[in-house]
């Protein structure tokens, strides 16, 4: 299978301290591939030297076999979009001006219109068009950026399409049914070939949505693998120094239950 | 989305239904007080000479003489000579407003403008002594040019100082403008302490502010700062709408940022530059007019930007019409004025804005 992002022994540190320690791994077209570990792990970290945000001190980025620090930010934003952990807006934009800011000026001419009316459905944000975006909860925020980074991927010249989607907790302050209608966009766009690399705190939703998971220690890949794979007893314990907390549903997918849980 | 219509596709900040008109009514208000500024003055010229005093250059009429030679040769530089100054003052403060994401940034607040003055005043009373040759057309073509640099060392040295780890810290960043204002404001000083009685009064007028020394020739000079600005709007636009978001949102959005940044910078300190050369220290102007434009018309800086240089045109020239005309035939200072309205502004802005309060 060709690779979309390859990402080779890459090192990142910041002050004199190694946040992630020699990172080998690669995202294929349409895959969901989700960060997993405790806090600290290094998981936004390596997110935004993926994404080019951060230079690696050492390794190398490549993506669709350019290497990223190659390319210019014009282009870089045509290849991957991503949505931060936190966003703070300190001018009263509405809803519909930020998630138009994410419309790239560099693809095709196109009526922006049906496309932006979409996406900002699909966010559940549509009836927030005209809002001031600060006077928004965090969770309504948080959709508008999810509907700004849709939009950036869906403006962007074909050549760079479907290209790659760079989520940091995107679930983090949403409800149930914003956090599932969330993960259903992700599926869908995974379908249409576009890579997702998701920051996710929840073992549950990682196993639920990501084909793959990675679960990150002291800043170096500690496990990598499908859910059933990566999510057990053993590795639980060894990383999040949690025991007992790990089952299995019955379609076969293991999941975490906190409340059976125990800290060792 | 019944409120999205064609024409927000067009222009990102229309969602605001007074957006597309603002620009027509800001002209419309811009001629009001260009027509308010010729008629009025020690020698009043009435509406119905004002055609005659502004385009009959053949007449042998000695009131249309007079009404001429007072139009064109006094009323009309200082006139437009405001006008610049105000658009280039209201563009320096929005534009400085998103590269420091701050509604609080004023360059004659964080000593930008101190910055080009002590510039400025360096020339003037150091200038007869290192630049001999070039010392007679002095005033002219080597004081904007000194004062940009002025400019351009004070807002970079305060993005260095307020801003680590692309954040910029609010306190920081108005502390560090008062260290700078002081520091420059030290140097005037100092400046002025040594001058001779020639210089001392040229180096005054800087320190007041005003827009009496209007000429043609200084206009002249305004006019490639005034180019520099219109021509980087439409480029700066879109990065500076993003860069409210942040800088890494900005970055991954496309924006070449450190790009951005230093164009934003070099603009700022040719229009800042520009006007402080002409008219000295004029407070307030950059910090009032994109304020009241964003709750017209939004924050998007593709309409704030040109929207702001039409209302701080139009409004500089207001209050320099009133400073000339109030206490006549005394001029009030125009800093005085622009204080006195820009200073409690200040305050209610900044009992609004509590992140700025808690710091």
């Amino acid at each position: 299978m060709t690779r979309l992002l390859e990402a080779s022994d890459v090192v990142v540190e910041i002050n004199g301290k190694r946040i992630v320690d020699r990172v080998t791994l690669s995202v294929a077209p349409g895959e969901i591939v989700a960060l997993v570990g405790p806090n600290g792990a290094g998981k936004s970290t390596l997110l935004r030297t993926l994404s080019g945000e951060i230079k690696p001190s050492a390794g190398t980025i490549a993506l669709g076999g350019r290497a990223i620090a190659t390319l210019p930010a014009s282009e870089l934003a045509q290849c991957r979009a991503m949505l931060s952990q936190h966003t703070t807006v300190t001018f009263p934009f509405t809803v519909s001006e930020i998630v138009r800011m994410g419309a790239s000026p560099w693809g095709k001419k196109q009526d922006l219109e049906p496309l932006v009316a979409r996406i900002m459905a699909s966010c559940d944000i549509a009836h927030l068009a005209s809002q001031i975006v600060t006077r928004l909860s965090g969770g309504e925020q948080q959709r508008v950026h999810f509907a700004r980074s849709l939009l950036q991927l869906e403006t962007a010249d074909d050549r760079f399409r479907p290209g790659l989607l760079l989520l940091d907790e995107p679930t983090s302050s949403l409800d149930l049914k914003h956090q599932l209608a969330l993960l259903a966009i992700v599926k869908e766009l995974s379908a249409t070939g576009c890579a997702v690399i998701v920051v996710i705190h929840d073992l549950n939703l990682a196993a639920m949505i990501a084909h793959r998971l990675l679960m990150l220690r002291g800043g170096t890949l500690f496990a990598s693998g499908s859910a059933s794979e990566v999510i057990d007893d053993a590795t639980l314990r060894q990383v999040f120094g949690v025991a007992d907390a790990t089952g299995i549903v019955p379609n076969g997918r293991p999941f975490v239950l906190p409340h059976s849980g125990r800290i060792v | 989305m019944s409120t999205l219509t064609a024409a927000t596709a067009a222009q990102p900040g229309a969602t605001r239904p007074s957006a597309r008109l603002v620009i027509p009514l800001l002209l419309l208000l811009l001629l009001m007080a260009f027509l308010i500024a010729v008629m009025t003055g020690a020698a009043g010229i009435p509406a119905g000479r004002l055609f005659d005093a502004l385009f009959n250059f053949s007449a042998a009429d000695g009131q249309i003489d007079r009404d001429r030679l007072i139009l064109w040769s006094i009323r009309l530089p200082r006139i437009v000579m405001t006008m610049m100054v105000g658009a280039m003052l209201a563009a320096a403060g929005a534009i400085m407003q998103g590269l420091f994401r701050n509604p609080l940034a004023d360059p004659s607040l964080v000593g930008v403008s101190s910055g080009a003055g002590l510039a400025a005043a360096v020339t003037i009373v150091l200038g007869d002594l290192y630049l001999p040759m070039i010392a007679g057309r002095l005033a002219i073509e080597a004081l904007p040019i000194a004062a940009f640099f002025g400019a351009l060392i004070a807002t970079f040295a305060l993005y260095r100082l307020s801003t680590r780890d692309a954040r910029t810290s609010i306190a920081i960043f108005l502390l560090g403008g008062i260290a700078i204002a002081a520091l420059a404001n030290s140097g005037i000083g100092l400046l002025v302490f040594i001058a001779d009685d020639r210089q001392l009064r040229d180096v005054t007028f800087w320190l007041l502010g005003s827009l009496a020394g209007g000429t043609w020739p200084k206009t002249g000079a305004l006019a490639p700062a005034l180019l520099v600005v219109a021509v980087a709007i439409p480029f700066m636009a879109r990065g500076l709408d993003l860069l409210v978001l942040g800088e890494a949102e900005a970055f991954h959005a496309g924006i070449s940022v450190q790009r951005l940044k230093v164009v934003a910078i070099v603009v700022v300190a040719a229009a800042t530059g520009a006007a402080v050369s002409v008219s000295g220290i004029i407070g307030f102007v950059g910090i009032v007019v994109p304020h009241l434009l964003r709750l017209v018309i939004g924050p998007a800086h593709r309409l704030l930007l040109p929207a702001s240089m039409l209302l701080g045109a139009a409004l500089l020239l207001l209050a320099d019409t009133a400073a000339r005309t109030i206490a006549a035939p005394a001029e009030v200072p125009i800093g005085i004025i622009t204080a006195a309205i820009g200073a409690p502004f200040f305050l209610y802005m900044l009992l609004r804005q509590r992140a700025v309060a808690t710091l």
